[in-house]
């Protein structure tokens, strides 16, 4: 089910949308966005993957943060946004099969404000930040992208998680853990792979660009120091879709049976009955 | 009796290799091809390699033999959707190979018994690991078990070494090495101790240095910190703990403290009385060690390895035939319920993972149901290492089957899971 709601925010100012909610357990939930460009153009602003879709109910009140920037860019990597404006909004709720039960979706509060956006052109930043977005130049080809690692040094609050991204032009390439500070130092080397990819930054760098995000999950984000990135490439066969016929792979499972299990077994009651009196 | 040996080795090494040449664990060959490609192909050292780097010198040393074939003018073919090609997968598995038919000259050679040493070369488990898998799980149980024996021998300077050795391929190998230090300081035996800490320190030293390029906060961070359980990565999801509490750790739960104390102190307790032999309490100490890493940490399908030969050692000399016909049981059962729940029967035969056998596979909560159903052997296993020595009873197999079915019925079919 789809509520649907008549807006008016440009994305000149880097709007940030912060929605407080209360969502059933048991139920998901999301938003989605549409605009128009300065010509009139209507334009969707939210795609599947984004951290604002298919959220499960928590049964608790929480808030909810949007870069309205961000969620046009990545599903419109080639749309001018200049001038662009959001314009309507929707809050939906939806139930797997055979769910059922009294559910609901309580917003308390709908705000839009401009983001504050600090630049720097040192690989160091103190301050209070929610994520910082290093340019890493030009945008890459990510066919054969392998893994990211990052080498950083990072303090916050108390309750800082963040997460780090490598996007390149508007969409994810690659997705590291959800990281923690530590008590034994400030430096981390985060891991970032393609394989990992189930969610996109709050902010993201430039659609012209590659750029490293590091995206407060909770908490707030006070020192940031750059130290390394190295990018690595492996020309391999993507392994995470891919079709093989079910009849060869039974066929191959039953051979790997065989081998597995089969004859290490039938050898063994060999040796325990028929050897027996050889120990 | 030697055409048994010749003939149950053979055996091992067929199913291995037979298996190796096409199947593989994508994620896991992947990380080992690139680094051995990087290495042979830029001359670049690894600094970040994914595990210990003992592993990585073993296998660019192997490795090696493949970049002269393919210098050669080799053409080597990719099966399916594996990352590396055939051959290259294999040679990187030829160590762990070589391990396990170490292992069995090892068993047989101090049990005298073809038996135990089969449960170990020809259980399912180990060769699904080795070969199938690619983990290298049995190139840290080589050092271990020598270091056993070597205890066995009262060599115990070697045994250090084989244990620190045995640490630096997994960390799994410094718990014996630890026991052995804290024996000898509440032994006052000051002097081995240094000797014990020299040799530790030294190896550890020479094996770590080429990791120093790379930066020290690097190799604090990316080695010393992530394998003591300190990362700040909140990353694993195995391990009852986790899937029972829904918590994700940043290492290990705090509970493997309060375990790692219980069994230091029980060792020391245990060497106090003295009834037992230094072998056969380092041994029982280990064992319970590995089940308590199992049990208390974010722990990896891999690690139920470990307690098989250790199993095996500790059957033989405690007279206990029914642990050792146990670990065979025990192994079979793992492999089980590593390929239908934790990857799918497909993925390491194709390099992608797909239902084949519906009822068994892709089941809700499957890591619960699995962690449960190992949970419930690691027990067994430990009465049969504590308790009087038992049979090994096909009830023990109807047990295992209640346990698993009980959990199919509860957490994949009723869904009933706190989180």
């Amino acid at each position: 089910m789809s509520v649907y709601h008549s807006i008016n925010i440009s994305l000149d100012q880097s709007p940030i949308i912060a929605v407080r909610l209360q969502v059933s357990r048991g139920i998901s939930y999301g938003l989605r966005f549409w605009g128009v460009t300065m010509d009139n153009k209507s334009f969707t602003a939210w795609h599947e993957g984004s951290a604002l879709q298919h959220r499960p109910g928590l049964g608790a009140p929480e808030t909810i943060l949007a870069s309205l920037v961000t969620e046009s860019s990545i599903p419109n990597p080639t749309l001018s946004l200049t001038g662009a404006r959001i314009t309507r909004m929707a809050l939906y709720v939806e139930a797997g099969p055979l769910i059922t039960g009294a559910f609901s979706l309580y917003v308390s509060s709908l705000r839009a404000n401009s983001a504050q956006v600090t630049k720097s052109s040192s690989n160091e930043v103190n301050g209070n930040f929610t994520a910082l977005v290093a340019d890493l130049g030009p945008t890459m080809a990510t066919k054969t992208l392998y893994q990211v690692f990052v080498g950083l040094d990072i303090k916050g609050s108390s309750d800082l998680s963040y997460v780090p991204y490598l996007t390149v032009g508007a969409s994810v390439a690659a997705q590291g853990y959800t990281y923690v500070t530590k008590i034994a130092t400030t430096y981390e080397l985060a891991l970032l792979s393609p394989l990992m990819v189930n969610s996109s930054p709050l902010f993201s760098g430039s659609v012209h660009s590659s750029s490293l995000v590091v995206s407060a999950k909770t908490g707030m984000i006070n020192f940031f120091h750059l130290n390394s990135v190295s990018i690595r490439f492996f020309v391999k066969q993507t392994a995470v879709s891919a079709s093989v016929d079910p009849a060869i792979a039974r066929n191959l499972v039953f051979y790997f049976f065989i081998f597995l299990f089969v004859i290490p077994v039938a050898m063994v009651i060999l040796v325990v009955k028929v050897f027996k009196d050889e120990d | 009796m030697k055409t048994r040996v010749w003939a149950t080795l053979l055996v091992g090494l067929i199913v291995r290799v037979e298996i190796a040449s096409f199947a593989g664990h994508a994620t896991d060959l992947g990380f080992f091809t690139y680094s051995a490609r990087l290495y042979y192909e830029t001359g670049r050292f690894d600094t970040l390699f994914s595990s210990l780097p003992l592993l990585y010198y073993i296998q660019l040393l192997f490795y090696s033999m493949y970049a002269i074939i393919r210098d050669a003018g080799f053409p080597d073919i990719v099966f399916l959707y594996h990352p590396n090609y055939m051959l290259e997968g294999l040679i990187l598995r030829i160590p762990v190979i070589l391990a396990d038919a170490g292992i069995f000259y090892l068993l047989l050679k101090f049990t005298g018994k073809l038996r135990y040493a089969a449960f170990y070369l020809l259980n399912p488990f180990i060769i699904y690991l080795t070969a199938a898998w690619g983990m290298y799980d049995s190139l840290m149980m080589l050092p271990l078990v020598t270091g056993f024996i070597l205890v066995s021998r009262n060599q115990t300077r070697l045994a250090s070494l084989a244990f620190v050795i045995s640490g630096l391929i997994k960390l799994f190998g410094i718990i014996p090495f630890g026991l052995m230090a804290i024996d000898n300081i509440a032994q006052k035996r000051f002097k081995e101790f240094a000797i014990q800490l020299g040799i530790g320190s030294g190896v550890s030293l020479i094996t770590f240095a080429p990791y120093f390029q790379g930066g020290l906060e690097n190799f604090y961070v990316g080695f010393v910190l992530r394998f003591l359980g300190g990362s700040g990565a909140l990353s694993r999801s195995y391990g009852i703990i986790a899937a029972f509490s829904g918590l994700r750790f940043t290492g290990s739960t705090p509970l493997i403290w309060l375990a790692g104390a219980v069994v230091i102190s029980a060792f020391i307790v245990d060497r106090r009385r003295g009834g037992r032999s230094m072998l056969k309490t380092l041994l029982l100490w280990s064992i319970v060690a590995a089940v308590s890493i199992d049990i208390f940490t974010q722990a990896e399908p891999q690690w139920l390895s470990w307690v098989i030969p250790l199993s095996i050692l500790y059957a033989f000399i405690t007279q206990r035939d029914g642990l050792a016909n146990f670990t065979y049981f025990f192994g079979i059962m793992s492999t089980f319920l590593s390929i239908t729940l934790l990857q799918t029967s497909t993925y390491l035969v194709t390099g992608v993972g797909s239902v084949l056998f519906n009822g068994l596979e892709a089941l809700p909560n499957s890591i619960i149901l699995s962690d449960v159903t190992a949970l419930s052997m690691l027990l067994m296993l430990l009465g049969y290492v504590i308790l009087k020595p038992t049979k090994f009873k096909i009830e023990v197999i109807a047990l295992t089957t209640l346990v698993y079915l009980q959990a199919y019925f509860w957490f994949s079919i009723m869904k009933v899971v706190p989180f």
